[in-house]
C-alpha cells in the first residue's frame, strides 16, 4: 500500500505563468512517454517477476514515478495559475483550457487523453524490462526536448533538469535488474522458456 | 564447394567505408561529453567515445569494432544509409553474403543462406557468390559436420532445400572488442548494461540539485538548436 | 537542527530523503554493498531525525504524523501545489 509524503521530491516554485510551455509539459503526465504511464506500467509489472529484487526495483520506481507525476501537475497548476484571458486565447492552450479550464487533465501536448494502449506489461519479465529500458530513453528525450523549450524559466528548467536525471537512473537500475534476470537463467539459451509462466525447460 | 567467405577482404571493406574525416563530421551533434572528458583540440567520437567511457578503447581504429556498435557511442559515426548488406548490424537480412555477418556465424545453420526450396539460387545470384544449386538428395551427402558437403535444412513449414555450401568461421573480425575477450559471459541475442560501482557521491543538496547522488550517472543535456 | 527555521529544515529534510530513495534504488540491486548500506544507515538516522523536529514544531509530513493537539492539521497547512510553499 502507499503512504503519502505531503512534501514534493524536488521543489517547484514557479512565479510567472506560460502557457505553451504548460501545454508542451503537460505531455509528461498523461503523454505517451509521461509519468502516469510509468508509474501505471511499473507497478503492473512487478506482479509478474520472479526476482524479488527485480520486484522491489519496479515497486520503488513506480512509486517514484508517482511522485514525479505530482511534480509535473503542480508544474502545470502553476505555470497556468493567473493566466489572462488574452494569454489562453493567443496560445496553443485555449484548446486545453475550453475542456479543463486551469484544472490539471492527463493528456499529452498534442491533446491525447492519457491512455494504458501507451504501456504494456507482457508476463515475461525479459520483455518488460526491454520495455522499461525504452520508456526511460524516450521520458528522457521528452525532456531533452522541453529542456530546449524553457532555457530562459530556471524555476521550470530546474525541476525538469531533475526529472531528466532520474529517467537516467531508471535506465541504469532497469538493466541491472535485466542482469539479474539473465543470471537466474541459462546463458545457452535465455529464451528457452518464461520464468514467470512456464516450470520447466525441455530442452535445457 | 567453398563459400566465398573472405575474412580478410571483409575486414578491408569495413575499413575502407570509414574515413575519419566523415567520422568527425558526422558525429557533430554528438556532444553528451561530460565537461571534463575532453581536452582541448579533441574530436569527439574520433579520439575518445563520446560515451564518457564504456569500456571502449579510444585508441581504436574506425570501422573496427563489432556489428552492433553504437554510432558515437562505440566507435566512430560511420553509420550510412547505402551500407551493403550485412554491414554492421547484428539482424543480417537473409540474402547476406556468405561469410558476412557477425563473427562466428554459421551460413546456413545460424541464419538462412538465401537459398530457395528444392535448390534454386536466389534472384541475382552469381554462381561465384558461392552457392550452388543441387536437386539431388542422397542421404549419402548428408553429414554431420556443420560445414562439409552438401547439406538438407528445412524452413519453418517443413520445406526441404538441398544447399552445397561450405562456411568458414570468421575469425579476425570484432576481437577486440572487450565484451569478446570475455568469451561466453556476454552470449549474443541479449543486452547488457554494466553494473554500477560504488563510486562518489555528491553531497546531499548537491545530489538533489543534479537529480542524482552519484556522480557516475551524472550526463547533463547540453544540446542546442542553433 | 532543532534551531532550525522552517525554510531551512524543509530543506534539509528534502535533499536526505532524495539521498534515501536514491541509496535504496541502488540498494535493489546491490543488496550487499557494505558501502550502499552503510550510507543508507546514516542518512535514514538523520532523516528520520529531521522529520520528528519538523512535524512537532511545524506541521506533519505524513498522516501518521499529525500531532493532537486540538485540530486536525493533516488539512490545515498548505499543500505542496500550492505556490509559496516549499515543501
Amino acid at each position: 500500500m502507499w503512504t503519502y509524503i505531503k512534501m514534493l521530491e524536488f521543489p517547484v516554485n514557479i512565479k510567472t505563468t506560460n502557457a505553451t510551455l504548460a501545454t508542451a509539459i503537460v505531455s509528461q503526465l498523461g503523454g505517451p512517454d509521461g509519468e502516469k504511464g510509468a508509474s501505471m506500467r511499473y507497478l503492473s509489472q512487478r506482479y509478474a517477476m520472479p526476482d524479488k529484487r527485480v520486484a522491489g526495483v519496479l515497486t520503488d520506481i513506480g512509486t517514484e514515478e508517482l511522485g514525479h507525476e505530482e511534480m509535473v501537475a503542480t508544474i502545470i497548476t502553476q505555470l497556468t495559475k493567473n493566466l489572462t484571458m488574452d494569454e489562453i486565447e493567443k496560445s496553443g492552450f485555449y484548446q486545453y483550457y475550453v475542456d479543463h479550464t486551469t484544472g490539471v487533465y492527463p493528456v499529452s501536448a498534442a491533446g491525447v487523453p492519457f491512455s494504458a494502449a501507451t504501456i504494456q506489461s507482457t508476463g515475461d519479465p525479459i520483455a518488460d524490462l526491454h520495455e522499461d529500458l525504452a520508456a526511460e530513453q524516450k521520458a528522457r528525450l521528452t525532456y531533452d526536448n522541453i529542456l530546449r523549450m524553457c532555457k530562459d524559466e530556471p524555476d521550470v528548467y530546474e525541476a525538469i533538469k531533475f526529472l531528466r536525471a532520474r529517467e537516467m537512473v531508471h535506465y541504469q537500475r532497469f538493466g541491472e535488474s535485466l542482469r539479474m534476470i539473465q543470471d537466474n537463467l541459462d546463458s545457452k539459451n535465455f529464451y528457452a522458456f518464461n520464468p514467470s509462466f512456464d516450470k520447466g525447460a525441455t530442452c535445457l | 564447394m567453398e563459400a566465398n567467405c573472405d575474412v580478410n577482404q571483409f575486414d578491408e571493406e569495413v575499413k575502407a567505408d570509414v574515413q575519419p574525416e566523415l567520422a568527425a563530421e558526422s558525429c557533430r551533434k554528438c556532444d553528451n561529453a561530460r565537461p571534463n572528458d575532453m581536452r582541448p583540440g579533441m574530436r569527439p567520437c574520433v579520439d575518445r567515445p563520446c560515451d564518457g567511457g564504456s569500456g571502449m578503447r579510444p585508441d581504436m581504429r574506425p570501422g573496427s569494432g563489432r556489428p552492433n556498435m553504437r554510432p558515437c557511442g562505440d566507435r566512430p559515426c560511420d553509420m550510412r544509409p547505402n551500407r551493403r548488406p550485412g554491414y554492421g548490424r547484428p539482424n543480417m537480412r537473409p540474402d547476406m553474403r556468405p561469410g558476412s555477418g557477425r563473427p562466428n556465424m554459421r551460413p546456413c545453420v545460424d541464419r538462412p543462406c538465401g537459398m530457395r526450396p528444392n535448390g534454386g539460387l536466389p534472384d541475382g545470384w552469381r554462381p561465384s557468390d558461392g552457392m550452388r544449386s543441387n536437386s539431388v538428395m542422397e542421404d549419402s551427402d548428408l553429414h554431420s559436420e556443420w560445414n562439409c558437403g552438401n547439406r538438407v535444412i528445412k524452413d519453418s513449414v517443413g520445406r526441404s532445400m538441398m544447399v552445397g555450401c561450405e562456411g568458414q568461421t570468421m575469425s579476425g573480425c570484432h576481437m577486440n572488442d572487450p565484451m569478446e575477450r570475455l568469451g561466453d559471459a556476454f552470449p549474443p541475442v541479449m543486452a547488457y548494461v554494466p553494473w554500477q560501482q560504488w563510486g562518489d557521491l555528491y553531497d546531499p543538496e548537491c545530489g538533489l540539485k543534479q537529480g542524482t547522488i552519484f556522480k557516475d550517472l551524472n550526463y547533463i543535456f547540453c544540446g542546442t538548436r542553433c | 537542527m532543532e534551531n532550525m527555521c522552517k525554510e531551512d529544515l524543509m530543506n534539509l529534510i528534502q535533499s536526505t530523503n532524495f539521498t534515501v530513495i536514491e541509496l535504496g534504488l541502488y540498494l535493489d540491486t546491490h543488496p550487499e554493498c557494505p558501502c550502499g548500506l552503510a550510507a543508507y544507515e546514516d542518512y535514514s538516522e538523520l532523516l528520520k531525525k529531521a522529520v520528528k523536529i519538523y512535524e512537532r514544531k511545524y506541521e506533519p509530513l505524513s498522516i501518521y504524523g499529525v500531532e493532537n493537539d486540538g485540530s486536525w492539521d493533516w488539512v490545515q497547512s498548505p499543500w505542496p501545489w500550492q505556490k509559496g510553499c516549499d515543501c
